[in-house]
Parts: C-alpha cells; sequence; structure tokens
C-alpha cells in the first residue's frame, strides 16, 4: 500500500493463532470453538491443536469455547485449556483471561479467572471493540480520541 | 486533530513541523484557527493522503529512525493507529470516515481541532544556551546586545493581542471535544496571557471536559494559576531541567540548581496531591547529555516520566553529534549504565510517554534511542567552532565559563578554538 487512498479503499485481515489443549484420562473432552463467530473446532479434542486463520480487523474480537456432554463420573479430568490466543502477532492470552465470563453447570461458585474450561458450559471472551482499539487498552496507549462529540458547542 | 500556535502568533500544522520548510503558514492575526485548520492545512492532508512526504516532517522521521518516539507516533496512537502495524490498524482508527471525507473533499475537513499545542509568546526570565531569539526574549535582548541579531526588542507576543486570544479561545468554544490544549512560553507562568486563556476556559465550563498541560522553566510558582487549573479535568506539568548537576545553571541560564531544585519538589508534590501527570522535558545537547543518566535516575526513583526532545534541529551546533568520539563513549557507557541496571526496555515498545504504569520502560526507551542516536547519527564535529564561537560570546557577557562546569571538555573545545 503506498498511500492513504489505497489503505481506505482496500479492506485486509489480520492473522491469528490459537491454540487449546484437551486434558483427560479417559474421555477425550467435546469442545466447540468459535473465533470471531465462526465455529474452527466442533468435535472430540484429543491432543494440543492449534488454529490458524484470518480476522477482519474491523469486527470485534470474540472467542468462545464450549464443553460439552461431560460426564463428570466417567472422566472428571476432561476438560480444554486455552494455551495461547495470537491475533496480529500479539499474544493476548494474558490479556483476554481475566476479562472472560464463564457460564457452566457446577452448583458451586467458580468464579475465578481461569483459563481451564472443566465444566460443561461456555467460556467466552468479548472484547467489545475492534482488535487495535483492544491492544491499544490493554497497552495503556492513553487517549483515544473520537471525533464523535457528547458536548454541545458553547454558543 | 492537531495544530499548534508559535510564540508570534503563527499557525503551523504540527507542533514537530519545521519552521523553515513549512509554507502554510499564517498569523492567527491574519486568519481565524478554524479557517487555518479546515482550509489552509488541506495541501497538506492531500499531500500526505497521497502517501508522499511533507517537508516539515524531518524531524519526526530522524527520531523514528533511532528509536525514540516521534511526535507523529505520539498523535497516531491518539486515534488507534498502532506505529508498528500501520497499514492493518489504519482501516480501525477512530477517524476514519473523516479521513474519507477529507479525500472526498480536497482534504478539507469540518472538524476543529481537539489537540493543542500553544506557544503563548516569548516572555521569558531565562537566557538557556540552547533557545532562541524567536522562543526567549531574555536571550533575544542578550544577543542583540552582542551585536548577533538586529532586533532586541521586538515584541510581537500574540497573546498580547485581546482580539487574537478572543479568536483562539471563541474556537475552543466551539469545538464539540476538545480534548487537550499544551501550553509553553517563553515561560509560561510568565506569560499574562496564560491565566486570562485558563479563566475564559473555566467561565465557558470547559474546564471540566478538557485536559491542560503546560510547561515551566522550575522558576516561578504561582498559587493564583494552581488554584485556577485544579478546576480542570486533568493537567499534565511539563518541567524543564537538563540535569540535576550545576551544569544546569549554565544551561538554563541565570537559574540556579540550588532554587530549581527545592521548586522541582514543590511541584512533584503539588502533583501528587492533585493527581496531576508530571513530566521531566529537556532538551539533551552537546553540554547535557553526559550527565544525563543521573536525571533518569533521578525520574526512576522518583516514578516521573520524562519527554526529551527532539535530536536537536536547531542550533545544529548543539547537536549531541558534534561531540567528538571519547566524550560521545563516556555518555554511551553512562547511559548504558543506567539501561542494564533496570533490564533494558521491553520489546513492545511503549508509545505512550506519559504512561505512569511503565515509567521504567518509557524511561528506557528514551535512553536507549540516546545512545543509538550517539553510536550511529553522522559525525558532526565539523561544527565545533560554531559552537565555542558561540558560547564564547554568550560567556562574554554572563561571565562564565563552560570549564567550571565540564572540565572533562577542556580538549574537546580548547582543539576548537576555546
Amino acid at each position: 500500500m503506498k498511500t492513504f487512498y489505497d489503505l481506505l479503499d482496500t479492506k485486509r485481515t489480520i492473522r491469528y493463532c490459537c491454540e487449546i489443549s484437551a486434558l483427560f484420562e479417559t474421555v477425550p473432552p467435546k469442545v466447540r470453538l468459535e473465533i470471531n463467530g465462526e465455529v474452527v473446532h466442533d468435535g472430540h479434542l484429543r491432543e494440543n491443536k492449534i488454529f490458524k486463520g484470518d480476522l477482519d480487523p474491523e469486527t470485534h474480537i470474540k472467542l468462545r469455547i464450549t464443553l460439552q456432554d461431560k460426564q463428570y463420573n466417567k472422566d472428571s479430568v476432561s476438560a480444554v485449556k486455552l494455551r495461547s490466543f495470537v491475533v496480529d502477532d500479539f499474544e493476548l492470552k494474558d490479556q483476554i483471561t481475566h476479562r472472560s465470563v464463564y457460564e457452566h453447570d457446577s452448583s458451586d461458585e467458580h468464579n475465578t479467572v481461569t483459563d481451564h474450561i472443566g465444566w460443561n458450559g461456555s467460556w467466552q471472551f468479548d472484547a467489545g471493540m475492534p482488535f487495535y482499539h483492544f491492544k491499544h487498552k490493554v497497552m495503556n496507549r492513553g487517549w483515544l480520541i473520537s471525533p464523535r462529540s457528547n458536548r454541545k458547542p458553547i454558543s | 486533530m492537531h495544530m499548534t500556535i508559535k510564540a508570534n502568533g503563527d499557525m503551523r500544522f504540527c507542533r514537530w513541523a519545521q519552521r523553515d520548510k513549512d509554507h502554510t503558514s499564517v498569523n492567527i492575526r491574519d486568519v481565524d484557527p478554524d479557517t487555518f485548520f479546515r482550509e489552509h492545512m488541506s495541501p497538506i492532508r492531500q499531500t500526505m493522503m497521497r502517501g508522499e512526504k511533507y517537508p516539515g516532517c524531518d524531524d519526526c522521521i530522524v527520531m523514528e529512525q533511532y528509536g525514540k518516539v516521534s511526535g507523529r507516533q505520539k498523535q497516531m496512537i491518539k486515534v488507534g493507529i498502532d506505529p508498528d502495524r500501520f497499514t492493518q490498524s489504519f482501516r480501525t482508527n477512530t477517524h476514519v470516515s473523516e479521513f474519507r471525507q477529507s479525500a472526498k473533499n480536497n482534504g478539507t475537513t469540518d472538524l476543529l481541532p481537539v489537540d493543542w499545542q500553544v506557544d503563548l509568546g516569548s516572555l521569558c526570565n531565562s537566557g538557556c544556551v540552547f533557545c532562541s531569539e524567536r522562543s526567549s526574549s531574555r536571550l533575544r535582548a542578550e544577543l542583540f546586545k552582542l551585536g548577533m541579531i538586529d532586533k532586541g526588542r521586538v515584541n510581537d507576543d500574540w497573546t498580547g493581542d485581546p482580539l487574537a486570544i478572543k479568536k483562539f479561545t471563541d474556537v475552543l468554544a466551539k469545538t464539540p471535544r476538545l480534548h487537550y490544549i499544551h501550553f509553553i512560553g517563553g515561560e509560561t507562568l510568565m506569560n499574562k496571557g496564560f491565566k486570562i486563556i485558563l479563566q475564559e476556559l473555566v467561565d465557558k465550563g470547559i474546564n471540566t471536559e478538557c485536559t491542560i498541560g503546560f510547561t515551566t522553566n522550575l522558576t516561578i510558582w504561582d498559587e493564583g494559576i494552581n488554584s485556577l487549573l485544579k478546576k480542570f479535568k486533568e493537567v499534565q506539568v511539563g518541567v524543564s531541567i537538563e540535569s540535576l548537576s550545576e551544569v544546569n545553571d549554565y544551561l538554563r541560564w541565570p537559574s540556579k540548581i540550588a532554587e530549581v531544585k527545592p521548586m522541582l519538589e514543590r511541584y512533584v508534590t503539588l502533583s501528587k496531591d492533585n493527581d496531576w501527570c508530571l513530566t521531566v522535558r529537556n532538551t539533551p545537547t552537546v553540554f547535557s547529555v553526559s550527565k544525563m543518566s543521573s536525571l533518569y535516575e533521578f525520574c526512576a526513583d522518583n516514578k516521573i516520566n520524562i519527554e526529551s526532545c527532539n535530536f536537536l534541529n536547531k542550533p545544529e551546533f548543539m547537536r549531541t553529534s558534534v561531540l567528538p568520539a571519547s566524550i560521545k563513549q563516556v555518555a554511551v557507557k553512562s547511559l548504558k549504565h543506567f539501561i542494564e541496571k533496570h533490564g533494558g526496555a521491553s520489546e513492545d515498545k511503549n508509545y505512550n510517554s506519559r504512561d505512569r504504569s511503565d515509567t521504567l520502560n518509557v524511561l528506557l526507551t528514551d535512553a536507549e534511542s540516546w545512545v543509538k542516536y550517539l553510536e550511529e547519527a553522522p559525525d558532526e564535529s565539523y561544527r565545533a567552532n560554531d559552537l565555542v564561537n558561540y558560547i564564547k560570546k554568550l560567556e562574554s557577557s554572563r561571565q562564565n565559563n563552560i570549564l567550571e562546569y565540564l572540565p572533562e571538555y577542556e580538549n574537546f573545545l580548547r582543539s576548537a578554538g576555546y
């Protein structure tokens, strides 16, 4: 790209790389992984797996991991763990784990920050903003000035 | 988003723009700031949109070349552009719709600037050796007396003109989302326009939404201005100091470090008490670069960020690249000691030089850029004669002697005619 005109007219994508791992003794976990609404894996997970793809940088960044059909009496260990989520060469895992929401079927309180999904249910992260805005936020880059007004001009 | 007004009222597209290469500048007495921003700046926007380098932007390009965070990069992050990922992040910048609109309308915009640097005038009680007659009334008078410039007592400060102040505050009042105004002088606190403008902003109710920044030379304390500043949403205090040693007396003449240090402590306390952000704003030169590590250490100990000025553009003979290799090596060794002691800067460069949660990294990044510059910038030792000629004239008026402050510079300066 040579000019701003080109940049304004050309849609670009950014690379992601997401790694999850399976933890189990006898029954591999059944896992559904969605990245920005796209299902990239749905089924039993028997090993570490790396998923690579492209994202539209204008969309809000989202990650959802669902553990399904776990039978606690057959294999209580069976779980999935988020190892890494790299977007455009930027490791997001530590930044998104404590911003995640985990809804599961345990009657106990398990609200602590985790990257370990061992209860049937859904762990998800939604940045609520495009990737580069989120990166700006987590890197503490200061003001993000928007031209949209929330003050009426003084006449 | 950004524009600046210089001491004489000339408006420019950027506070870092090189004066002699910026041909769009007009004076606030002749043109309203909103017209300048919306219309006069359109050729600059068009040049940039075409992907061409604008001539006045060289300083930032040099800074980036040596790993120093440039003004260009500081402005980029304010709209969400990642300087390390420019092409990828451009489309999600907060002003992308306005870019499109401007591109369709020959570079014009209906926005107003929300980020200002305002030079109030040249009235100043200091005659810093690296300053210019345009920015210091004291230095101007001295240089005139020495026969080094033609005009000695020209006062063309734009803030002396009430109509110009009104033009400025009128634009601020109609700016929908005014964000930041940074004031400098001369010496900011000596300029009556500072208080007038602050009061005007308070009277218009803009203070609750706007951050004020100002830079002071640590010679003046004004309770009235401090009280006014406390009414603003956020305050950023820039304090100018080159070294904690007595060489500061020579560089920021005629201030005395024995008086400047207690004043620095007062500003540190004031800032802590009011949750203001205080940064050191130094101007590294041929005479201070070898003493900089002690300033970094002081800032690291006190959790104060440094925003050192760019690699000096003018006067050229004060640039650190004028130093001989032997003195450069001493400076590099001292800076490297500071860097290694604290483990080096993070690989993820912090472009937010005011990030108070990452002060050490900000300091280390700045120190590393100075090391790179000292080691790699083209040698300019041929300017040493100009340096010596200049300081000899100043010293004849000031009755001081650089070697009393920097005896280790004797061989260097003597060989250049000192």
